[in-house]
């Protein structure tokens, strides 16, 4: 158990800068997600915490020790990687004993430690196996319980689910957050998919560019992003956007109605809009005329694509809707659920 | 004609073709062991093709331990031994330095590593004969001169490059993944190796072990050059016996020593063969 302190860690290779000056406080038992596109330089952040790169400037702190120079088998710290990395020449049993081994524990102890893991994620009837002998989902097991064996202080996934088909990564998901319930290491999670980063993080630093964009809860970065790259990258189906000026009393305007949205401050300037689609509402007194385009239902609800004065936009609706092609609707969008950005930095202005 | 029956002939006329095929490939075997079991005036009779009339093992113990190779008449068979100790040190240690070598190259982020590795590969390109004189003053000087042990460093330097090429390409492609796993579990540098890189890399040794094995076994010039009565391989005895025969040319025990001499490069490949298996990777990671 113990809290991890990132403080100004940067990394270039070169020319490139991938990491700029980051700076987060992991509290103790705490499952931080690093989420991103790819080549936001969150694999590098997780190998320096890791040890396995050397950051060009910063420190790290795990609990009260300075890790920044600290070879990574000294670092009380356990990974569990993409491909696994199961040691395709031992069994089972072998690899989650490895970390102990190389630690010289007696033998006793780490059958113990084996025999543990081993119950705590159902692979007993494995341990005698070699790892091709297993299927993805066990192979996963296997290199958690690796990790866990060790009893680190701290964890490190990076992007364990996604070579994992559909079904089973849903299910390994919900057995991640239970075991860290269960566990409650502090936990740093790697992914580019926003729904495992919503639904696993305590909380969520968004990275891109190097930078983390945002640093929130999971409901905050939903209902609060930062800038419109957060908007934009939390949320499936994404955000609507829409460009417009306010006008010079300060109203936020969709299309040519008034949203209802005053910001006096930001009178004349050029914003953008974004309106997530369960918060664009049918309404009878909606002043935003639209046409539907396409109906895309997915069962438990359904997307309407429709063409508005804003745009083409996507709404969210509960079941099936009962709208085709080619209908004309009314919509109306709270005040507090409108997001207003900065034409040109993309910063949240309201 | 119908369809099954244009099947059939296309069928018989590819057997036709691979059993031609094979039996061209065979024939200097079979001829080989056809006329080590003959007496010598049956091949002199003419008829390299036919069976023996009186087949017999003679020759091959002729050539085995009794035929005038040095001074004594001691047949192939300490020069055999010689090749022995010559080959598996030489093939243990260049596979050995060239698994290192390519673990070193590629699992480790090293200055210069490219440039070594063109110099290691360079080494591949040199001809044998331009290191004879430069090796011989070499060995002298180490007092290895005519020596199996001199062999053995001789072969095993050379080997270097031809090895390091083979496991450096190999663990090029290892996962990185694995080797980062391990060193957060705690392996250091050579637990690593020895653990994980070497275990994993069955398929790399056998084709190393096979390349290394058939050229130092069948190596020649090397043998001639830093070699005495007492340390010469079996490939120079076996020129011995062919070239210096004094009388009458024993064609029988030359076939039979010749074929002495190809026995463990066959046994070789026959036995690791099998081990060319394909995907022992398989399952370590991705899935």
């Amino acid at each position: 158990m113990a809290t991890l302190t990132i403080k100004d860690i940067s990394k270039s290779f070169g020319s490139t800068t991938v990491l700029q000056n980051i700076d987060l406080d992991l509290a103790d038992g705490e499952f931080l997600v690093l989420v991103g596109p790819s080549g936001c330089g969150k694999s590098t952040l997780m190998n320096i915490v890791a040890g396995l790169e050397e950051p060009s400037t910063g420190s790290l702190h795990l609990g009260t020790r300075d890790i920044t120079k600290e070879a990574p088998d000294t670092r009380d710290i356990a990974m569990v990687f993409q491909s696994y990395a199961l040691y395709p020449n031992m069994t089972v049993a072998e690899n989650i004993a490895f970390p102990l081994e190389m630690r010289k524990v007696p033998v006793a102890e780490r059958k113990a430690a084996v025999d543990e893991v081993a119950a705590l994620l159902q692979i007993g009837h494995l341990l005698q196996r070699k790892p091709r002998q297993l299927s993805g989902g066990q192979r996963q097991r296997v290199a958690i319980g690796r990790a866990l064996a060790r009893r680190p202080s701290l964890f490190l996934f990076d992007e364990p689910l996604s070579n994992l088909d559909a079904k089973l990564r849903v299910d390994m998901r919900a057995e991640l957050k239970k075991l860290h319930m269960a566990t409650g290491v502090t936990t740093i999670y790697v992914t580019h998919d926003q729904v495992e980063a919503m639904t696993l993080g305590t909380r969520i630093a968004v990275l891109k560019d190097g930078r983390i964009q945002q640093l929130a809860t999971p409901m905050e970065l939903y209902e609060r992003p930062a800038n419109t790259f957060v908007a934009e990258f939390i949320g499936s189906p994404a955000i609507n956007w829409s460009e417009s000026e306010v006008g010079s009393d300060g109203h936020i305007y969709l299309g040519q109605d008034s949203s209802g949205l005053l910001l006096p401050d930001l009178a004349g300037r050029r914003v953008r809009i974004g309106i997530r689609p369960e918060d664009m509402v049918v309404s009878e007194a909606g002043t935003l005329q639209a046409t539907v385009t396409l109906v895309e239902p997915t069962g438990a609800e359904s997307y309407v694509l429709v063409r508005s004065a804003m745009g083409e936009c996507t709404l969210r609706m509960a079941g099936a809707a009962s709208y085709a092609p080619g209908d004309a609707l009314r919509m109306t969008v709270a005040t507090h659920k409108i997001h207003v950005f900065d034409a040109q930095s993309g910063e949240r202005l309201n | 004609m119908n369809r099954s029956t244009t099947d059939l002939v296309q069928r018989v006329l590819l057997y036709v073709v691979l059993a031609f095929l094979a039996l061209v490939f065979l024939l200097p075997i079979y001829v080989m062991v056809v006329n080590s079991i003959k007496p010598l005036d049956e091949i002199r009779g003419g008829n390299l093709i036919s069976l023996p009339l009186n087949a017999t093992i003679e020759p091959w113990l002729q050539a085995w331990s009794k035929a005038q190779i040095g001074v004594q008449p001691t047949g192939l068979r300490p020069y055999f031994m010689n090749s022995f100790l010559m080959v598996i040190p030489a093939v243990l240690f260049s596979t050995l330095i060239g698994s290192l070598n390519g673990y070193v190259l590629t699992q480790f982020k090293m200055r210069g590593a490219t440039l070594i590795f063109g110099a290691l590969l360079f080494s591949v390109f040199i001809p044998f004969q331009i290191v004879l004189i430069p090796m011989a003053k070499l060995l002298g000087e180490l007092g290895l001169a005519g020596t199996v042990k001199g062999l053995i460093l001789v072969h095993t330097v050379y080997g270097i490059g031809f090895g390091t090429l083979f496991f450096r390409n190999f663990y090029t492609a290892f996962p990185h993944e694995l080797v980062k796993s391990a060193r957060m579990d705690g392996a250091g540098f050579f637990v690593l190796y020895w653990r994980l890189l070497l275990p994993n890399s069955l398929p790399i040794i056998v084709v190393n072990v096979i390349w290394q094995f058939t050229n130092i076994w069948n190596d020649f010039l090397f043998g001639a050059s830093f070699s005495d009565f007492s340390s010469y391989p079996l490939t120079v005895a076996l020129n011995n016996l062919v070239s210096s025969s004094t009388g009458v040319k024993e064609y029988n025990v030359h076939f039979a020593g010749a074929f002495i001499a190809a026995i463990p490069t066959l046994v070789v490949y026959v036995v690791s063969g099998k081990y060319f298996v394909r995907g022992l990777m398989a399952g370590s990671v991705k899935g």
